[in-house]
């Protein structure tokens, strides 16, 4: 009983570690990499989005819900996402909170990423740009 | 005081760890849409495609070309002319995860890190042919 425990423990924890600091990049169905030919009545707005995704126990267990499509919010209707960049990053923010106070808190308990969403968000119309 | 300053300066030069841009300037077009709006598609195959980087001391030194799964989707579409129903990750797998925190001691000396791409390679159905 107790060998099929720790076989069963050795799996979880190697089907956890799979997941460890990954980020699947959900996005909307009208997001493009790259431009598409431009229409006359439409109005292109550079954006830029970025918030910070923590885990707990050196990346294994996500704590931060938010997936990159949550960066792309609209504000009134959005044709489609032009010219998109999509950003994993280890800035110096998440440095200092990570190793700093992990000097005191042990490097495994809280480990940030700053996901970042670059773009042109197209809406129809031809308002200021 | 002066310790904790020596640790700032020390990590600012790792303040790039692990990062990994997903970006495109190229001439295929890669959408996350089933079918770009006003064009026909026709499936050619699905992908799935995997890139590793390696990285020296905590992910501060990136050797190789830097990882990127757009630019990874748009080589698996050589030859044809768009990627649709793409999705991106990045992140490390049990592999990445044995290399960073065995031989490489928790990612203290080295590491490696992950790109995946996924989506169908299709051509454009030229106006006027039926699908």
């Amino acid at each position: 009983m107790t060998r099929t425990l720790h076989v069963a423990l050795a799996c979880f924890l190697a089907l956890a570690a799979t997941a460890c600091f990954s980020v699947d990049h959900k996005l909307p169905p009208h997001a493009y990499f790259g431009t598409l030919p431009a229409s006359g009545s439409e109005t292109h707005v550079r954006f830029e989005r970025s918030a910070m995704k923590n885990w707990l126990l050196a990346g294994l267990v996500p704590w931060s819900s938010f997936s990159s499509d949550d960066l792309l919010a609209e504000n009134g209707p959005v044709l489609r996402y032009e010219n998109l960049e999509v950003d994993t990053e280890f800035n110096a923010i998440d440095t200092i909170l990570w190793i700093v106070p992990g000097q005191f808190y042990g490097y495994y308990v809280w480990a940030p990423r700053h996901i970042t969403v670059k773009g042109d968000e197209v809406r129809s119309g031809t308002a200021a740009r | 005081m002066r310790k904790a300053l020596s640790i700032l300066l020390a990590i600012v030069p790792l303040a790039g760890c692990f990062t990994v841009r997903h970006a495109y300037d190229g001439d295929k077009l890669l959408t996350t849409d089933p079918s770009p709006p006003g064009r026909a598609v026709k499936l050619v195959r699905h992908f799935e495609a995997h890139d590793r980087q390696f990285f020296w001391i905590h992910g501060g030194f990136p050797v190789g070309e830097s990882l990127n799964a757009a630019a990874l989707a748009a080589k698996e579409a050589d030859g044809h002319d768009a990627v649709v129903n793409l999705k991106i990750a990045d992140g490390q797998n049990i592999t990445d995860l044995l290399i960073s925190h065995v031989p490489c001691v928790l990612t203290l000396i080295c590491g490696t890190w992950s790109a995946w791409a996924e989506g169908d390679v299709v051509d454009y159905v030229p106006v006027g042919v039926s699908r």
